[in-house]
């Protein structure tokens, strides 16, 4: 931003600010120390400042992040105060008073790294742009990337805000979560940031070692959960302003930034259509659907149901039965087992995703042709058990039928417990038919199998969400799909998936025990190692799991409550941390790594892509302010 | 290693931190005070109010003063040793210092600051190798022996009296050192806090405006009548001035004034007494209202902290050199126990 002012440009330049001081009630610690601010200097809290010590013989670098600036007058009281000019507030004081700032600073590191104190008297000195760095060990980092400007005071920025890729993307860690209140830009925009980013780095090796094998390579699954938000990150924001915001971005290294380009956007297919429903995205959006046959090749039947039924005991052996029944697994030549959708051996079956009427049964399920009708709906005469649903249609009949007079075959499994699996059946089809394909053979499942790096791929689940049940079948599919992929013969060394799902509270709430949840939990604990990432975000951490927050090896926060930062899951943050937390500008956010002692403080520049309609720039997204020259930060597949 | 303590007896003396007398002065033998009441005011003293007077400030008069010289003594008697004789000898362990301090517009900087750690105690009954020994001893660990020589006759050390030389032996060091600050710049017009007399090697008092601020009253030189105006005097009212003529100490120009509401425990509360040398004041500012411009500045720059139990009768400049001379101190406990450790005593 113009405003801004680099640690560099500092009136203070490179004199000292002040000197520690550790006199009772204010002693030094190896976490801590004080330091008074010299008379013409100016400190505030979040500088980074650093001070050195020669003890034992050796001498010691600290540095320290400004936690707090105090100010405190010569006078013992306030009736001292009063009495410097006789409690009349317009009289000027004879003299000035004889106050003293002074500061307190939390050890973020020291080098060569000690536990103890700095000695009083010695000189601390503001940090400059490299050291800024240093404080939070940018010289360890083994794959650095940068996520902002490390704030230093009020509106001065020092250098790279970096975290080690390492704690991201599964070496030493992974996955991150970013809690913040709604409205501020403070989460969706932060994960869309960070695979932009990413996006960076990997375009970045890829120039650099074009057939080095393990390079980053990044495939962002951007899920949209709220209006049509995120379909719109192919467009100019109409509020980014080059003059005022481009200095933020060109601070960082990206000096056109642009917009994401080859962006594929999904949403829900039309009930009886082959497109997808309206998104109010000008581009093409993909449509995406799953046919009964979808559901078994890709082992997903349980995440069809809700997690009290998948609880339920009886119910889940039901659908496991039912699921099997259903399956044929042929092993491939490669050793891998392919699951299908066993054929039906009465062949009454048209095969054909066209419907031959509009009729309805009395269920409100279309009929399809007159024999498949009678095998799976007709009455008991007609009904053939053993004849194999090839779709949710037929699959609704055939276990209506079933629980009206269980043939021997099923008798293991309750009547009650058969006609809770049809009345589930019945709502599900209801509410989802057009993701779950009610007559078709197949449906437009997403294929989210990318073998290399891919422009960000935005999946609707906003259109979803009076259906929670199939919101959370949506993320499961995508994950398990992610799983399977990652764990198979064919896994990419080096590509990562980044998963970007914001309202985490919904998809993996705390103390649910859902399939949905415990896959999202599965992967936070498990998938790092395989390059499936989750950038998680919530306005509230205390209201999802426990596991999938405590696996982030990144947590960012931006602004949050105050009673949400007072839970039990933010105590790892000190008390002054906290309060900051409820303070940040929209722009700002504290990084949490498990090496930095104390949370970094940055601020991330203004998007460049619009992050709803209202933002989007009319007219088309690559032609509006798109840089003459070739642009070192355009990101192009 | 000196073993002088250990080899005459010395042990720790319990007790607070005493402040040596603040009205003790360095002695300059037997001396006769000529008092002359009718300098400025030939017939029947009365009230004269000075807040009235303008032309005091800084940027109006070249005599008002922009430097405050203050000493500091913090100290007690620590130790005591004994005389081969068998007399007890006390051990003053004390920070003095001196400091000058600088009114730039309204505000109050540090000038020049000399400040030493000392050991005080008589030293004529010991032998002067081992005296000197022990001195150097103390020296490596910068703390400096201040030997106290009583009078070469004197064969019996009586207690009351020894201490007492010891407490005023470690004052005058400070008013050297006062001194030593003051003569830094004593061509610019100056405050000192206490007696000219005590601070008379530090300034020519002919040549340089060197004033003195007297806080506390031991030997009053007036009559009954002038006495019970002094007590009546109000806020911002000062009596004439008159000459204080010591025989063979500085003779000055004197007045009290009154710069605080009183009310106190004493009568004299917010009264002081402000010195100027004669010689001085005949030959620059005679025949002027420098008593009422000097006596408005002294008004002006009165403490005003209520919390300071002496508020009435300080000066702000003077406050902050004692805070600051405070500071440059360190913790006196500390320097206590690292003597003891010195003199090994435990």
């Amino acid at each position: 931003m113009t405003d801004e002012i680099l640690v560099n440009d500092s009136p203070n330049g490179p004199h000292a600010i002040g000197k520690v001081g550790s006199p009772s009630g204010k002693e030094a610690t190896s976490d801590q120390f004080y330091f008074w601010v010299d008379r013409n200097a100016l400190v505030e809290s979040t500088q980074i400042v650093r001070t050195s010590s020669i003890i034992g013989g050796q001498e010691f670098r600290f540095f320290a992040l400004v936690e707090q600036v105090y100010r405190v007058s010569d006078k013992a009281n306030i009736a001292d105060e009063w009495g410097s000019t006789d409690g009349n507030s317009e009289e000027e004081a004879t003299f000035n008073g004889q106050g003293v700032t002074y500061a307190s600073a939390r050890i973020l590191r020291a080098d060569p790294p000690v536990f103890t104190p700095p000695l009083e008297q010695s000189k601390v000195y503001m940090c400059s742009d490299e050291e800024s760095g240093l404080a939070y060990g940018s010289d360890e980092n083994e794959a650095p990337l940068t996520l902002g400007k490390i704030k230093n005071g009020g509106n001065v920025l020092a250098g790279n805000g970096q975290i080690d890729m390492n704690y991201l993307i599964g070496v030493s860690g992974g996955h991150m979560n970013v809690n913040g209140v709604a409205g501020r830009g403070t989460k969706s925009s932060f994960l869309l940031y960070t695979i932009y980013m990413m996006l960076q780095e990997a375009e970045r090796q890829a120039k650099e070692n074009p057939g080095d094998p393990t390079r980053l390579q990044v495939v962002p699954i951007i899920l949209n959960v709220k209006g049509y938000d995120l379909f719109y990150i192919d467009r100019w924001n109409k509020n980014y302003i080059p003059e005022k915001h481009a200095a933020a971005w060109a601070a960082m290294g990206i000096e056109h930034p642009h917009p994401f380009t080859g962006v594929r956007f999904f949403a829900p297919q039309m009930p009886k259509g082959d497109v997808s429903i309206p998104t109010g995205s000008r581009g093409t959006v993909e449509a995406y659907s799953w046919s009964l046959s979808d559901i078994i090749e890709n082992g997903l039947m349980m995440y069809l149901f809700a997690s009290e039924d998948a609880e339920d005991m009886n119910f889940s052996a039901l659908v496991l039965d039912i699921e099997s029944w259903l399956t044929q697994e042929d092993v491939q030549p490669d050793g891998t087992i392919k699951r299908m959708l066993r054929n039906n051996p009465f062949e009454l079956h048209q095969k054909t995703s066209k419907k031959a009427t509009s009729d309805k049964n009395a269920e409100g399920i279309e009929k399809d042709e007159q024999g498949a009708y009678a095998q799976f709906n007709g009455g008991s005469t007609s009904f053939n058990p053993d004849a194999v649903p090839q779709s949710f249609a037929e699959l609704a009949g055939w276990v209506k039928n079933i629980s009206q007079e269980i043939p021997q075959k099923w008798n293991s499994h309750h009547t009650g417990t058969w006609r809770k699996l049809h009345r589930r059946l019945i709502k599900l089809l209801h509410e989802g038919k057009g993701v779950l394909r009610l007559d078709d053979l197949k449906g437009k499942p997403l294929n989210l199998v990318i073998r290399q790096s891919s422009a960000p791929i935005v999946i609707d689940l906003n259109s979803l969400a009076k259906v929670p049940g199939l919101q959370r079948f949506v993320v499961a599919t995508i994950f398990n799909q992610l799983l399977e992929d990652r764990t198979g013969p064919n896994a990419i060394n080096g590509l990562v998936y980044l998963v970007a799902l914001d309202e985490l509270n919904r998809f993996a709430p705390r103390g649910a025990k859902d399939a949905i949840t415990k896959l999202i939990e599965t992967v936070a604990a498990e998938m790092r190692s395989m390059g499936v990432i989750l950038l998680g975000a919530q306005q509230q951490a205390s209201k999802i799991s426990e596991r999938v927050f405590e696996n982030a090896g990144i947590h960012v926060i931006g602004r949050s409550g105050s009673l949400e930062m007072s839970q039990p899951m933010w105590r790892f943050l000190n008390e002054k941390t906290r309060t900051k937390a409820s303070i940040l500008q929209a722009e700002e956010k504290l990084l949490v790594q498990d090496s930095f002692r104390e949370p970094m403080h940055v601020r991330v520049p203004f998007p460049v892509w619009a992050m709803r309609s209202g933002e989007a720039q009319a007219g088309e997204s690559n032609d509006i302010d798109a840089p003459n020259d070739t642009p070192t930060g355009l990101i192009t597949y | 290693m000196s073993y002088f303590f250990l080899n005459y007896g010395g042990a720790k003396a319990v007790g607070g931190t005493v402040i040596p007398n603040p009205t003790y002065i360095p002695p300059n033998g037997h001396d006769v005070t000529n008092v002359d009441l009718s300098y400025e005011e030939q017939g029947e003293w009365k009230a004269i109010p000075f807040l009235h007077v303008k032309g005091w400030r800084q940027d109006e008069w070249e005599y008002s003063p922009t430097r405050y010289v203050d000493g500091k003594d913090v100290g007690k008697i620590a130790a005591r040793l004994f005389t081969p004789d068998g007399w007890p000898i006390p051990v003053r362990v004390s920070q003095i210092g001196g400091i000058s301090m600088r009114i730039e517009g309204r505000d109050i900087l540090s000038e020049y600051i000399r400040a030493e750690r000392v050991v005080t105690m008589v030293v004529q009954p010991f032998p002067w190798a081992e005296v000197e020994e022990f001195a150097i001893h103390l020296q490596q660990d910068g703390i400096r022996l201040l030997p106290v020589f009583l009078d070469p006759a004197t064969q019996i050390w009586e207690s009351q009296s020894v201490t007492q030389a010891t407490d005023n032996r470690s004052r005058e060091e400070m008013f050297s050192l006062e001194e030593e600050v003051l003569a830094q710049a004593a061509d610019i017009p100056t405050i000192v806090d206490g007696r000219l007399q005590a601070h008379s090697g530090g300034f020519d008092s002919k040549t340089c405006p060197v004033f003195g601020v007297i806080k506390t009253h031991q030997r009053i030189p007036l009559d009954m009548s002038r006495l019970k105006m002094l007590y009546a005097l109000q806020l911002g009212q000062r009596l004439p001035a008159f000459i204080h003529a010591p025989a063979k100490n500085l003779t000055t120009l004197t007045w009290y004034l009154r710069i605080g509401e009183g009310g106190g425990q004493s009568a004299l509360d917010g009264v002081v007494r402000i010195e100027v040398s004669l010689d001085w004041y005949e030959s620059h500012v005679k025949g002027t209202n420098f008593v009422d411009r000097l006596s408005r500045v002294v008004m002006a720059y009165r403490c005003q902290r209520r919390s300071y139990n002496r508020a009435q009768i300080s000066l702000e400049p003077i406050v902050r050199g004692e805070d600051r001379l405070g500071a440059v101190f360190g913790n006196y406990t500390r320097l206590l126990n690292h003597f003891y450790y010195l003199a090994h005593i435990s």
